[in-house]
């Protein structure tokens, strides 16, 4: 059989490890990426791995369809993935990570699809819709991910903010960098693990993210 | 933009607890709302009801930016999980605990002054 298959990679501005934290945070993908993702649902997960039911639109052709994703740290440097669609193919993906100097990262995705014989004419249309797949995404992601990795720096706690804003107290003193942990299943406060969680709208006025940045 | 000015400060405890210039009244009006880094706070400063407003922009859940949607229904959806916050009160709307801080403000001619630090 086939194989259609593409790779694309970029560098980031912040740790693989607050990378990784994207990866798993699979709230955002209907927050983040409204445009693109209906609904989003994790069926099973635990410390390392999870299952998890996505809908959404790809681009190029613009068709909407959905599939079940197996996702696996299976090492600081390393997710493996599998998803299933609904033309019953197996898209198997691997993401690899590099540190690099700065607390900046590279990060490569690799996507295979075994095809039936007879369509691996599709590897042209495969590659653009893939790379404007990882494309589109990280380009939602980067300010994500590198405003995570600031709010980090400025002493964040999940589920409580950054204490000297909420307490109206000068910025305490901070002598090192603050490392980021990897930390999954990462904790949840919405119905993602139930009924799967729904992007509120398709449309909306963006004003952006803030100046200064 | 505008510098980041203080004024009343004659030690270092009252410096800290002074006003800082954050902005024009002029930059809200595209949007009705305008967020910006000033030193290491994410200020969400608003009109709403002919009245100015700062709210924190860090949404309490995992950090996102409160404002980057434009302000409808008198909430705001924090981009990343969708959490909905009161443009009135700060208050998450799905779950009460979470908070946004309402910063203290002084409309100086066209200039919207701020009070970051109100404890030393």
């Amino acid at each position: 059989m086939p194989t259609l298959y593409s790779e694309s990679e970029r560098e980031m501005d912040c740790p693989k490890e607050v990378v990784i934290w994207n990866y798993f945070d699979h709230e955002h993908v209907v927050g983040t990426h409204y445009k693109n993702y209906h609904h989003v649902r994790v069926l099973a997960e635990d410390e390392g791995w999870c299952l998890v039911d996505r809908a959404y639109k790809l681009p190029v052709i613009n068709f909407s369809t959905s599939s079940v994703g197996f996702m696996q740290l299976v090492d600081p440097h390393h997710i493996k993935s599998f998803q299933m669609g609904k033309l019953g193919m197996l898209l198997d993906q691997d993401i690899y990570f590099e540190d690099l100097p700065n607390n900046r990262c590279r990060v490569k995705g690799t996507y295979s699809l075994k095809v039936p014989f007879g369509f691996g004419f599709l590897q042209p249309l495969w590659e653009r819709i893939t790379k404007r797949w990882f494309d589109l995404t990280w380009d939602e992601d980067a300010p994500m991910r590198e405003r995570r990795w600031k709010v980090w720096q400025l002493g964040f706690r999940d589920f409580r903010g950054v204490p000297y804003v909420n307490e109206k107290t000068k910025r305490p003193p901070q002598e090192a960098l603050r490392p980021y942990p990897i930390e999954l299943p990462t904790p949840k406060i919405t119905p993602i693990k139930g009924e799967g969680v729904s992007r509120l709208f398709s449309e909306s006025d963006e004003v952006g993210y803030s100046e200064n940045g | 933009m505008v510098p980041e000015n203080t004024s009343g400060s004659t030690g270092s405890d009252e410096s800290a607890l002074a006003f800082t210039c954050v902005a024009r009244l002029s930059e809200l009006e595209a949007a009705g709302q305008v967020s910006k880094w000033v030193g290491d706070h994410d200020l969400l400063i608003f009109r709403q009801a002919g009245k100015v407003k700062v709210l924190s922009n860090i949404c309490p859940h995992l950090g996102g930016p409160v404002g980057y949607h434009k302000l409808k229904n008198g909430r705001f959806t924090c981009l990343w999980h969708n959490f909905q916050f009161s443009a009135d009160s700060g208050q998450c709307v799905e779950h009460p605990k979470l908070c946004l801080r309402e910063y203290k403000v002084e409309v100086r001619s066209d200039e919207i002054w701020v009070q970051l630090v109100e404890k030393v």
